[in-house]
């Protein structure tokens, strides 16, 4: 036989073969389109009253670092051991993986990173300090936010508080089984080592003047909140056996035992009312109902909360409003209310409940708890001339958060801030910037504009104190249809356990809802699209096909012009919209 | 062993027993179950090699290339529209020098759209560089499938074999499959070694000088040449090991004849039976029967050919502006000959059309009758 097989060196000269570069042909210079890496902002972030770089934080804890997401959370906000818990998550609203399955489990993340993660304070110090002194009123989420901030930006920060512990509302109106009391003295301490000073059980305007805390400090910010409750209004409200909701909450708080009776009817549809009925269940109460006057789909408390109430055995009265109340030998006996119907919708474009005529209707009860609604208690200031609106409320400039008074800022409740946590922290944050606007000689309505993220009311701590460093784009926020939806396959949300069943629930003041064990936390993570946000995924490095972009260590990718075609294979594939097409080269 | 098969599935047999490693391969009307066979060998795990289903004949022959490229043995099948999609790739293939190994199952071309067989999709790819082979049957097909690997690794260049769509591909005919150990016996493993070193990094398909270019093209076309010796030399090696051959071309009663009818692929076997009628009525007329196309065997259809005075050359195709391709070529092998024939061309059997065996006495009469040669070619058909 013939001899068989060819050797490499036969084969050179017949077919063409270099071993030479091509890096001589700058095939590049074809194109007049070239990519663009810009990190751009999430539209979680936008729909955050307090701005958290959420999408950064996801990307961190996507490669283990569990550390460094919580230090971009506590960028912003000082407190995610509670809004893990008790935010109203607008930020999972405006997720855009809900187009695809369901919203990322935000809240849950941010509890897991503050329950688990490591938090380093002598990196948040501030690099510098200033001699400026601030006094805080109030160390309810306001004045906490307010007081952190201030004091990573270098000042003296004291808060005086009135009740005996820290927290305001988070500490006397928030129940234990919602947000216990460790969490939220561990976020305390770690405000506390960064110099704030807290001085509780100190009333303002009686233990100590405003005047004169107006002559120590060169800054005042006033977050005392909304303790009062509103009155119903209604005949027969003196009685006994009528209690304001949030007085009753507070006592609860504060280890009392507040005399109810067997039967328990609790008048509202927010966050306020949900909590008194499920903490009149733990006092062993059976017949307990919530009187609402509109429908579900009204009800400002959160679809999950309203649930747990009803899984409690709480029984929730739709479309009722009471009209009077009724005693027999001064005792409380029933309430009287009026069935409603839906009618045309309001200012707020919620529908106005309208009283049907003649189904009035009577409820035998005991006990009646008005949870309508909170109003602040802030008097006090009028020592200095300050005063209150119609509602209680200190009036103050939106844009700067500063009352007529010079030097003199408010936030939270106390100046009708939205009646969240999360939108009392962003009050806080604001009234940090002004005051240091203010100390400063800046323009703060520049300062937020320059910081703003997207179209909305919160701004970046982390690009308002170093934009260099924060190359995002703030302004261009990421939209689902610019996500590579292919890059995801379809996923089912990881829900937060419940610890308890109802029937245990209800025997204890011990948390409800429990933190997403690691393995679910992972793939959580997996399933957040990190929009806009880098997570050197590679696979622009990876399918471009003129090998033109290189990466150098952690700093990213780089593109070479020279060879790049402009093809935008890369731009198409990016999973999460960081690279755009752009002209010129 | 002697089986019952149609063409496809001879073709796919021959793939088998010569051990090849990658097939790479889109379906096509009519050669659809060539992909077939293939695939459900591989389901029975009878088919060694791997199967690669891609998304165009393009990117099957790009497949075919790169794989070859790294040191082991391909093939693919295409027809029509297929090849026509190839075709850039086809000369990716022989530039690359690559011996790539593929069957085309002749269809005609859209528009308009039709499925019969005509040569005309393998011929439009004459000047690509690979070498063609027609083939008159499914034996022969097998026969050319299992000789092509031997020829094309050792000239280095790709080798197309043309079956005619329906006719071969799908008619049911005796074909002899040798075992494993006879074709084990005629073709050694895939000798060409990979162009790939992890080492020393090189790429192909790379920008040459005019003058290299010129350098690569002469080597190829002396390649091609010397193919010959290498394709008559498989042939020998071929009857001692299986015990059957095809040379390039078949001569049939051809000494003597007054009238030589010239035909490629199936219609040969019709012919046969036309040329033996023919003697039977008196005519000197003979057979030639043309199965390599490329390389074109110049010196052996002017052997063949000196001293007859009249051919007829039937043409399943049609090169547009010109007659027939092989009528075409062959006027142009026999032009050096002293005493030239009277060359007629008739086009017949487009799409498929029938061509009986009293079309084809017709035709062969009608040339023995010419005394003046025609530019144009006669258009046969029953309409």
């Amino acid at each position: 036989m013939k001899h068989y097989g060819i050797s490499i060196e036969e084969i050179e000269p017949k077919a063409p073969l270099s071993r030479g570069s091509t890096e001589i042909f700058l095939t590049g210079h074809w194109s007049s389109r070239k990519p663009i890496y810009v990190e751009k902002t999430s539209p979680c972030r936008q729909a955050c009253p307090i701005g958290i770089d959420i999408a950064r934080a996801f990307s961190a804890a996507s490669k283990g670092d569990y550390d460094e997401a919580l230090r971009i959370y506590r960028q912003d906000n000082p407190l995610p051991g509670i809004c893990g818990r008790v935010c109203y998550h607008p930020c999972e609203m405006d997720c855009n993986r809900k187009d695809l399955d369901e919203a990322v489990n935000i809240r849950g993340f941010e509890r897991f990173l503050s329950d688990q993660g490591h938090v380093d304070t002598k990196r948040e110090a501030p690099a510098r300090s200033r001699k400026e002194k601030i006094a805080v009123i109030g160390s309810g989420p306001a004045g906490l936010s307010a007081s952190y901030h201030l004091a990573r930006l270098g000042y003296p920060v004291t808060i005086f508080e009135a009740l005996p512990e820290p927290g305001g509302m988070l500490r006397y109106g928030i129940p234990d089984y919602r947000l216990p009391k460790e969490v939220l003295r561990r976020e305390v301490r770690y405000i506390q080592r960064l110099g704030v000073r807290i001085k509780t059980g100190v009333v303002v305007g009686k233990d100590i003047s405003l005047a004169g805390i107006k002559r120590d400090c060169q800054a005042i910010f006033i977050a005392s909140g909304a303790h009062g409750g509103m009155r119903l209004g209604i005949e027969g409200e003196e009685s006994s056996g009528v209690m304001e909701g949030i007085r009753f909450l507070r006592r609860i708080n504060l280890g009392e035992k507040p005399r109810i009776g067997k039967s328990v009817a609790v008048i509202g549809g927010g966050n306020t009312a949900i909590d008194c009925a499920r903490t009149a269940r733990r006092t062993g109460r059976k017949e307990i109902r919530i009187i609402y006057r509109r429908s579900r789909a009204e009800m400002p408390a959160l679809a999950e909360d309203v649930a747990s109430v009803e899984r409690e055995g709480i029984k929730i009265e739709f479309l009722a409003a009471p009209k009077r109340l009724i005693s027999q030998k001064g005792r409380l006996s029933g309430i009287e209310c009026v069935r409603m119907k839906l009618g045309a919708p309001d200012p707020s474009g919620r529908p106005q409940p309208v009283p049907v005529k003649g189904s009035e209707f009577i409820l035998p009860v005991d006990t009646v708890i008005a949870a309508v609604g909170q109003v602040p208690e802030a008097e006090f200031v009028s020592e200095l001339g300050l005063s209150l609106n119609q509602r209680g409320v200190i009036e103050i400039s939106p844009e700067t958060a500063a009352t007529p008074l010079e030097g003199i800022f408010a936030g939270g409740d106390c100046a009708g801030g939205k009646a969240f946590v999360a939108d009392a922290i962003a009050g806080g944050k604001m009234g940090a910037l002004a005051i240091f606007c203010f100390l400063e000689g800046k323009d703060v309505r520049n300062e937020f504009q320059n910081h703003r993220i997207g179209s909305r009311s919160s701004f970046s701590f982390r690009h308002f104190i170093d934009p260099e460093k924060d190359s995002v784009d703030l302004k261009e926020v990421v939209s689902f249809e610019q996500i590579n939806t292919l890059c995801f396959p379809y996923s089912a949300r990881n829900h937060n356990p419940d610890l308890l069943a109802p029937e245990e629930s209800i025997r204890t003041f011990d948390e409800v809802t429990g933190g997403l064990a690691r393995d679910r936390m992972e793939d959580e993570i997996s399933r957040c699209f990190k929009c806009g946000t880098c997570t050197q995924c590679d696979l622009c490095y990876l399918l471009c096909p003129d090998v033109s972009i290189t990466k150098e260590g952690k700093s990213g990718y780089q593109v070479k012009v020279d060879y790049c075609k402009g093809c935008s294979i890369c731009a198409t594939t990016c999973p999460r919209h960081v690279i755009e097409m752009g002209g010129g080269r | 062993m002697r089986q019952l098969l149609a063409g496809n599935y001879a073709v796919a047999e021959a793939v088998r027993l010569a051990r090849v490693q990658l097939v790479a391969a889109y379906p096509i009307t009519p050669q659809t179950p060539i992909y077939e066979k293939l695939s459900e060998m591989e389901n029975e795990g009878k088919l060694k090699g791997i199967m690669m289903r891609t998304e165009s004949e393009h990117s099957a022959m790009a497949a075919c290339i790169s794989a070859s490229l790294t040191g082991v043995r391909t093939f693919t099948a295409t027809a029509s529209q297929g090849i026509a999609l190839m075709h850039e790739m086809l000369h990716f293939a022989s530039g690359n020098r690559v011996p790539v190994v593929m069957v085309n199952v002749n269809r005609v071309l859209a528009v308009p759209w039709a499925f019969g067989s005509d040569q005309s999709d393998s011929l439009s790819q004459r000047d690509t560089g690979w070498l063609q082979f027609y083939c008159e049957d499914a034996q022969e097909a097998f026969d050319t499938v299992i000789q092509a690997y031997k020829i094309a690794e050792q000239v280095l260049l790709p080798v197309m074999i043309a079956i005619d769509g329906f006719f071969t591909s799908h008619f049911i005919e005796p074909v002899e499959i040798p075992d494993q150990a006879t074709i084990d016996a005629f073709l050694p493993p895939f000798g060409v070694p990979t162009r790939f070193d992890i080492d020393h990094p090189a790429y192909l398909s790379n920008v040459v000088s005019p003058s290299q270019f010129m350098q690569y093209r002469q080597r190829s076309f002396e390649d091609m040449e010397n193919a010959k010796e290498v394709i008559r030399e498989t042939d020998r090696e071929y009857r001692q090991v299986v015990g059957r051959g095809y040379d390039m071309l078949e001569a049939v009663d051809t000494e003597d004849a007054e009238v030589v009818l010239v035909t490629s692929g199936a219609m040969t076997s019709t012919a046969r039976v036309a040329i033996q009628s023919l003697r039977e009525k008196g005519y000197r007329a003979g057979l030639l029967k043309m199965k390599a196309f490329r390389p074109f065997p110049t010196r052996e259809v002017q052997e063949a050919l000196k001293g007859v005075p009249k051919v007829a050359v039937i043409d399943r195709n049609i090169s547009i502006g010109k007659e027939g391709i092989f009528c075409q070529e062959l006027k142009a092998a026999l032009y050096p000959l002293e005493r030239r024939p009277i060359i007629t061309g008739y086009i017949a059997g487009l799409c498929g059309a029938d061509v009986s065996p009293d079309m084809i006495e017709e035709m062969t009469l009608g040339a023995l009758r010419k005394n003046e040669p025609e530019d144009l070619p006669i258009w046969v058909r029953r309409d």
